[in-house]
């Protein structure tokens, strides 16, 4: 009786939120993985830039007809690596 | 003990439904509450995402702005074709950055500065030359010089803006190079360079503009290459005359002109020294006579004028005098017995071509207001046009208004240098830089039901 009576009382809650939940927890996650890999990519940007420049000094300044672009371009950003 | 329990249920079950109306449960009510969360924290979540990749964009625009500035000054002050001294590059670039506070429009633009400058000290000692260069816009290759890149596009010719004296019956002069100085923004000013007095063949009446280190000095004596105690250079709109080595005579200038030696000053006929040196004909009115002991060697006894005369080519003729008027110079004493005169209107003479008209007067530098700098006009157009249709053949909803608006959102930044170099007026470079963003269309509709 009653644990009829319990049952009865917590017949409205069906798993209609732990299913949102994990739904949302997944949608989050993929949220934060993905902003986390957008800055990892900027930091990178940062760090391979400062590396080109840093190597290039010696040539820019021998170089005395050069127009002073450098050429370079920034690593692909690609979110959903895996690593190698 | 059952009995009690049920009891509590009936109670609870008479609150709910007192409090509610309806014969629900609370938690049933409680429908797709984490979703909704989500929605709404989500959102937030977005704003501060794009707030952060806003922000390393910046980083990553101002590094790569900052070393191309570099790059560029580096190349400038390194070219081979030029000897400059120096050069400084300033970029302003108008980037574009995700803006998720902003409901129209795909990207707003926002400006970047970054600035360089580059000494290249090979160039540092040694002649400077300026035979092959032009008035009014021919840049010598040896001065140094501002580089401005807006947008990618450069705006090199108002390093210079400067007095070119022309050699006088093909002898072989040296040159007075007065330079404008102007400021751009919040960006340094150009110091002016001089170089050795010569008799001035000024097209233009405009005189120097703001000249914080700019030095004019009597060349060929070695007193006055002496670059230690000049003679009387410009700064901050006024010349000083320094009266180092000698002594002011004083500021009497109708006793004391009748009495100078007009003489050595043939070209002053006209003006001066007519008939016993009236000062009647003096077109200026008083003047500042100022007498040193370092003279010509030609002449020893040789009275110098508000900044003297020079006889730069030796034939005993004085060829440029530059006249101050009494009433504009104030004396202040410098300690270690020095004298310093500040002048504020200055006037050149040519001994062949007479009095020049090219005063320098710093009341009219601050007359009116003009603008310098970077002058940018922002405008952002978005164009809205909304319909309200009635559609009455919709089966869903036959009752109801359809809004349509449609959106054309553009942000257009337009960038003109100004450069002030006559004290009175502003002039516009070229080119002027525009930059639009991509066009944004967008069109919401909504849908409106009337109830009856």
């Amino acid at each position: 009786m009653i644990k009829k009576m319990i049952k009865n009382k917590l017949s409205g809650l069906k798993g209609q939120v732990a299913i949102e939940m994990a739904t949302a927890i997944i949608a989050v996650f993929i949220f934060l993985l993905g902003t986390l890999q957008i800055f990892v990519w900027f930091n990178a940007t940062l760090i391979e830039r400062q590396e080109y420049y840093q190597s290039t000094r010696k040539q820019a300044a021998e170089d005395r007809l050069s127009s002073g672009e450098y050429d370079w371009t920034p690593p692909q950003l690609d979110i959903f690596a895996t690593g190698e | 003990m059952i009995k009690k329990i049920r009891h509590k249920i009936a109670q609870e079950d008479k609150a709910r439904l007192s409090f509610l109306g309806q014969r629900t449960r609370l938690l049933r009510a409680s429908k797709g509450q984490a979703l909704a969360e989500l929605a709404i924290f989500a959102s937030i979540f977005l704003l501060v995402v794009s707030l952060l990749v806003k922000y390393g964009l910046s980083m990553n625009y101002s590094q790569q702005d900052t070393m191309l500035a570099f790059r560029k000054a580096l190349s400038e002050a390194a070219n081979l074709n030029r000897r400059g001294q120096g050069s400084q590059v300033v970029m302003l670039n108008d980037r574009s950055f995700p803006d998720a506070s902003d409901a129209v429009g795909i990207a707003k633009h926002y400006p970047v500065y970054s600035s360089a400058s580059v000494t290249w000290s090979e160039n540092l000692y040694g002649d400077l030359d300026y035979d092959d260069v032009g008035y009014p816009d021919d840049l010598s290759p040896d001065l140094p010089r501002i580089l401005l890149e807006i947008n990618d596009e450069q705006i090199t010719a108002p390093g210079s803006n400067w007095l070119h004296t022309a050699a006088v019956d093909d002898r072989d002069f040296t040159y007075t190079r007065i330079q404008d100085a102007y400021s751009t923004g919040d960006f340094s000013i150009i110091s002016v360079r001089e170089m050795k007095s010569t008799p001035l063949n000024c097209d233009s009446p405009n005189l120097v503009g703001e000249c914080s280190d700019a030095e004019l000095y009597v060349s060929g004596d070695p007193e006055y290459d002496n670059q230690e105690h000049p003679s009387w250079y410009f700064d901050n709109k006024s010349v000083i005359v320094n009266d180092y080595w000698g002594s002011f005579v004083g500021c009497d200038p109708e006793k004391e002109y009748l009495e100078s030696t007009c003489t050595t000053r043939d070209w002053t006929e006209t003006r001066f020294c007519s008939s016993g040196c009236s000062a009647q004909d003096e077109a200026d009115g008083n003047c500042l006579r100022f007498e040193t002991a370092h003279t010509r060697a030609i002449d020893n006894a040789q009275n110098f004028f508000a900044g003297g005369s020079f006889d730069v080519d030796w034939d005993g003729r004085n060829d440029t005098v530059m006249e101050i008027n009494c009433s504009d110079v104030s004396r202040t004493s410098v300690s270690g017995g020095r004298t310093v005169y500040y002048v504020n209107n200055l006037k050149f003479f040519n001994y062949q071509e007479g009095p020049i008209d090219l005063t320098f007067d710093s009341r009219n530098a601050n007359a009116g207001e003009t603008r310098q700098g970077i002058q940018s006009d922002y405008a952002r157009d978005i164009y809205y046009q909304a319909s309200i249709q009635r559609d009455e053949n919709t089966q869903d909803i036959p009752d109801g208004i359809r809004t349509v608006t449609d959106i054309d959102a553009r942000e257009t930044i337009t960038r003109t240098v100004l450069l002030n170099d006559d004290w009175t007026s502003e002039r516009a470079l070229e080119p002027e830089i525009e930059v639009q963003s991509a066009l944004d269309t967008r069109r919401v509709e909504e849908w409106v039901t009337i109830n009856d």
